[in-house]
């Protein structure tokens, strides 16, 4: 198989597949080294045009492209994915060898150009990692940035000028946009007055897959144009044919995901203009180990609540509560930073779940338009960033 | 955590040379891998650092027997001890087995000695490792520069410093001319087998 033959290949044989977040690159090369393995690892991410592919050899890199970036140059940028899928095939490779060095010389190359700054990172760690820094109102807010955009789903499009109110809290309306340039501002209010939670720019979607619901209507923030903006206004009633399509275990899916964005943007206003710690209340409430769940399950709650709570120095900090109904444990399509690797699950006595298999969902999703998948992983994407951000106020207040 | 690599029937572990920048860290895995040149295998690899190397090989440490069967191979490694390498750095102590921390004799390294172990500790809680608990050797190195009329700490003075609590091994080395590197390394490969052994009873 030639090298820039790789990507309309049939299938391949996929033996091992997770997330970047949870397994970084140096590590992951490490493992299939230490197994002597040969294949192609294949690495995607939302923030990345097209996907990365290393070709290994009994466990040692040889060749490595990123579209049109080849070798040496295209390896080392992948130690910047912070976020990301990766899969690794197993089959017999042959291509030229483009890489000649060891492979810890590699691994450990790669990070030290992390770490001094030659190799830029790609991902949500980076966008929160960027307002942990500063501590001045407006750098502080992280910036969501989105895929390239499906212009089959963009029926019209539409300017605002700088200050301008494209959507406002509490009011009816469920178009949805992506942004084809500019920036705009995701501002939730609340009685003591206006925070702002996040921006948006290229790329990304203003409403989520919210709006999809049955009384999704109601605008849950205010989103206000940073300069000029062009939208593209999305054809609202295309994605709700795919989502009306969709299985009510998938459904459940996308309400739960919406459902904790929405507590955990109100946690973090209240974070940014109230004088809470956000600390959560845990008495009466016991640890559930969603951890133990086998990877292709999840579970659904039949009865009780769920109390989803992450560790700061001081104390758990409250993320959100679910219901009968909501769906907890790891998607991995979804790559929330949520349990089970960023969040611990607290359940009420009462608490009852049934288990579902992931296989079908992650085949629906795997099926939808790109848009629809978009749509739902900007979601994800602003779940993840928001829960950064309450975490980055928190942080900032108790060192205040 | 030992890697148990079952194609080679191998267990794989990894001691780290940890301590603040220019402690001699390096010096001590270049002394190691000149003078252990049949336990070495594979090439060196250094990583050109902000001043410091990161340094790689494995070793084979001849003589402390079989475990299970399997042949133990040791990864030597350095990090790099500048604060801006922290992918490095963790990528490094991730899954660490042993360490040895390389203190500078120097008095007026004393702080940065402290501070790095401190860092060290707190690395360590991160990866839900205890510094009291995992192998753990010191090394207080160049005391040849007393010798030269350099204002060197007493090992007295170190010991209060840093083994206060610790309680661990220590050992007076120069690392530039290998006097302490043999038997620093000795004792770190000694206590760390004897703790995987414990820890997965395979004694």
């Amino acid at each position: 198989m030639g090298v820039g033959g790789y990507q309309t290949a049939m299938k391949p044989n996929v033996v091992l597949k997770g997330s970047l977040s949870f397994l970084n690159l140096g590590e992951l090369l490490q493992f299939l080294g230490g197994s002597g393995s040969t294949g192609v690892l294949r690495l995607s991410s939302i923030y990345a045009k097209v996907p990365g592919y290393i070709y290994l050899v009994d466990g040692n890199p040889i060749h490595a492209d990123y579209g049109e970036i080849k070798g040496m140059e295209a390896f080392n940028l992948f130690f910047g994915w912070m976020d990301g899928q990766f899969e690794f095939s197993s089959e017999p490779v042959a291509c030229d060898k483009t890489i000649r060095k060891s492979r810890m010389e590699l691994i450990l190359d790669g990070l030290r150009m992390v770490d001094e700054g030659k190799i830029e990172k790609l991902g949500r760690a980076s966008a929160s990692s960027q307002f942990h820094l500063t501590s001045t109102a407006s750098s502080d807010i992280p910036v969501i940035k989105g895929p390239l955009v499906d212009y089959v789903y963009v029926v019209d499009e539409e300017e605002f000028e700088g200050g301008k109110e494209i959507v406002v809290q509490e009011k009816y309306g469920n178009w949805l946009w992506v942004i084809l340039q500019g920036t705009v501002e995701v501002v939730r209010i609340l009685p003591e007055g206006y925070a702002p939670i996040n921006r948006l720019t290229d790329g990304a979607f203003i409403g989520g897959v919210g709006a999809l619901f049955p009384k999704g209507n109601v605008r849950s923030a205010t989103v206000r144009a940073i300069s000029r903006v062009q939208l593209g206004v999305l054809d609202f009633e295309r994605i709700f044919r795919e989502y009306t399509a969709a299985s009510d275990d998938f459904k459940r899916v996308l309400m739960s995901l919406d459902s904790r964005l929405k507590q955990v943007t109100t946690h973090c206003a209240e974070a940014i203009l109230k004088k809470n710690e956000g600390k959560a209340d845990l008495s009466d409430l016991k640890l559930f180990p969603v951890s133990n769940t086998p990877d292709d399950r999840v579970h659904r709650i039949r009865a009780g609540r769920a109390v989803i709570v992450r560790q700061d120095n001081k104390h758990p900090i409250m993320l959100c509560t679910l219901g009968p109904g909501d769906i907890l444990g790891d998607i991995p399509f979804l790559g929330t930073a949520h349990e089970p690797h960023s969040a611990s699950v607290y359940v009420s006595k009462d608490f009852e779940t049934d288990e579902i298999n992931l296989t079908d969902i992650k085949q629906e999703y795997d099926d939808g338009s790109e848009t629809f998948r978009n749509l739902i992983l900007h979601t994800a994407t602003c779940l993840s960033v928001t829960t950064a951000r309450l975490m980055g106020v928190l942080k900032q207040k108790t060192a205040e | 955590m030992a890697v148990i690599n079952l194609k080679n029937r191998q267990i794989e572990c990894k001691i780290v040379y940890y301590g603040p920048g220019r402690s001699g860290k390096t010096t001590n895995l270049e002394y190691v891998h000149r003078a252990f040149k049949k336990q070495v295998a594979g090439r060196m690899i250094s990583i050109n650092t902000d001043g410091d190397r990161t340094l790689f090989f494995d070793f084979l440490p001849l003589g402390l027997g079989r475990i299970k069967g399997c042949d133990v191979k040791v990864q030597l490694y350095t990090v790099p001890g500048q604060v801006k390498y922290a992918s490095t750095r963790q990528l490094v102590l991730k899954g660490v087995d042993g360490i040895v921390f390389v203190a500078d004799s120097l008095t007026v390294r004393r702080e940065k000695n402290m501070r790095s172990l401190k860092e060290m500790h707190e690395n360590l809680k991160r990866m839900g490792l205890d510094i009291r608990k995992i192998p753990l050797v010191l090394q207080f190195n160049k005391r040849d520069l007393g010798k030269k009329g350099l204002p060197v700490m007493s090992v007295e003075k170190m010991t209060y410093d840093l083994n206060r609590q610790l309680k661990v091994p220590f050992f007076p080395a120069s690392a530039i001319s290998g006097q302490g590197v043999g038997g620093t390394l000795t004792q770190v490969l000694k206590m760390t087998l004897q703790y995987l052994q414990q820890e997965f009873k395979w004694a």
